[in-house]
């Protein structure tokens, strides 16, 4: 049988090294190629049927999934597959204390937080001492959870928020833009607790922020007990340990040295 | 335009589309070039080859939608036919082991036939295997230099060094001098 006529027969050099004479092909054809060939009819009756169920399963799985598709794009779709994990939360919570961290370094000249000064400016010496007092500071970032510290102090996140109606939202990011900006000098000494800037007794994402702060304006003191990476010096890495303590599970304790967020 | 009509890039998109038609195109148009296939690796068992077709073509199948034709479809069934017809016939080898079989087509046709296609088989038979796949490619499956060496997965010089080796050992055997114009 000939090829299908759609397929046209390939270029064939006549006298190339690649062909045979013709009537060797026509004899290796009839040799070893018959004509008629008969598929018996159980294939064709097997391939046409699995045929008709495979289009039409696929045509109606295309449209069942349309929807899904349209809800759940790309990347949205794959997370919102994944079960909710503790490490998830973790790590969900760690990278946004960091974006805190960077977001909140950033000097903010213009808006209503202008020219005010925050917890970690406040603990340089030339600062008024007119702030609420040191207790009344740790009490209120005791009260503090990392969920409510991770709105910074921005004036157009609380726009933001309240243009979504957010009320809670927004009580929880005023509290802590007041709680940023009133804070009285912190009593930076020796502490207990390694990371515990502001020597409230727990490590908590204010502590990073506190540090990322100073970090970003090169007004870092020297004190003991912040190095928590142990390279002599507090930076960023000092920043981002605190907050992988303040972020995780167990709370740290105040008997034992915490280096975790080292590496 | 009837489907019969298209080419096979336009029945596989489609088929690609979900138009189980265009598929059942496709399978007619190549069913009986893959059974030949089939025959050919399997010693002319029909019911093996039979069976090697259809795996063949349910494996095609399971490609939609979302199969790319990249050359022809021939290039791609080649090798999936070739497969399907070798494991059947190693698997009809393992329970008739007393059975061997040759890889021409030489057990089953009831009609005489000339000497001289007889010799004409046995000569090929002489070939390396890998000459005569070529040869049977390109002579008989009507497939094209660039075709062999896709369906293969080899580069075309050495489909054409096989060829090109094939050839001239054919050339060398005295019963197809004649062919070549060559003086006995």
């Amino acid at each position: 049988m000939t090829p299908p006529p759609e397929q046209p027969d390939p270029k064939r050099p006549a006298n190339s090294e690649e062909s045979l004479p013709g009537p060797l092909e026509a004899d290796l054809r009839q040799a070893l190629r018959p004509d008629e060939v008969d598929l018996p009819s159980r294939v064709d009756e097997r391939v046409l049927s699995a045929s008709a169920e495979h289009f039409a399963s696929f045509g109606a799985k295309d449209q069942s999934d349309q929807p899904d598709r349209e809800l759940k794009p790309g990347v949205l779709a794959w997370i919102t597959g994944r079960p909710l994990t503790s490490a998830g939360i973790g790590a969900a919570l760690l990278a946004a204390s960091l974006a805190i961290a960077l977001i909140v370094g950033v000097p903010n000249s213009t808006g209503p937080s202008a020219g005010r000064s925050v917890a970690m400016d406040q603990a340089l010496p030339s600062e008024d001492a007119a702030a609420p007092s040191a207790a009344s500071l740790g009490a209120d970032l005791a009260s503090e959870t990392a969920g409510s510290m991770e709105a910074p102090a921005m004036p157009e996140r609380s726009a933001l928020a309240r243009r979504s109606g957010a009320r809670n939202d927004l009580a929880e990011v005023e509290s802590a833009d007041s709680i940023l900006m009133d804070a009285p000098p912190l009593q930076l000494k020796v502490a207990e607790l390694p990371g515990d800037l502001d020597g409230d007794g727990r490590i908590t994402i204010a502590d990073a922020l506190l540090l990322a702060r100073a970090v970003e304006r090169n007004e870092v003191p020297s004190i003991t007990g912040l190095d928590l990476v142990a390279d002599g010096r507090l930076d960023r890495a000092d920043a981002d340990a605190i907050a992988r303590l303040a972020v995780r599970l167990t709370p740290p304790t105040t008997d034992k040295p915490n280096t975790e967020g080292a590496s | 335009m009837q489907l019969t009509d298209l080419t096979d890039q336009q029945l596989v998109d489609r088929a690609n589309a979900g138009e189980a038609a265009a598929f059942d195109t496709l399978y007619q148009r190549y069913k009986d070039w893959a059974f030949r296939l089939a025959l050919r690796e399997t010693g002319r068992d029909e019911g093996l080859a039979a069976d090697a077709v259809q795996d063949s073509f349910l494996y095609l199948l399971k490609k939609f939608p979302g199969f790319e034709l990249q050359a022809k479809l021939t290039t791609f069934l080649y090798p999936v036919v070739k497969h399907n017809a070798q494991s059947a016939d190693r698997k009809r080898r393992r329970k008739t082991p007393s059975g061997p079989q040759t890889d021409s087509a030489d057990d089953t046709d009831s009609e005489p036939e000339p000497d001289r296609l007889d010799g004409l088989r046995s000569i090929l038979d002489t070939l390396p295997e890998h000459q005569r796949e070529v040869v049977f490619m390109r002579f008989l499956d009507d497939m094209s230099l660039n075709e062999i060496a896709l369906a293969l997965g080899i580069p075309l010089g050495t489909v054409k060094s096989r060829l090109h080796h094939a050839i001239g050992a054919l050339r060398e055997e005295p019963a197809c001098r004649a062919y070549f114009d060559i003086d006995p």
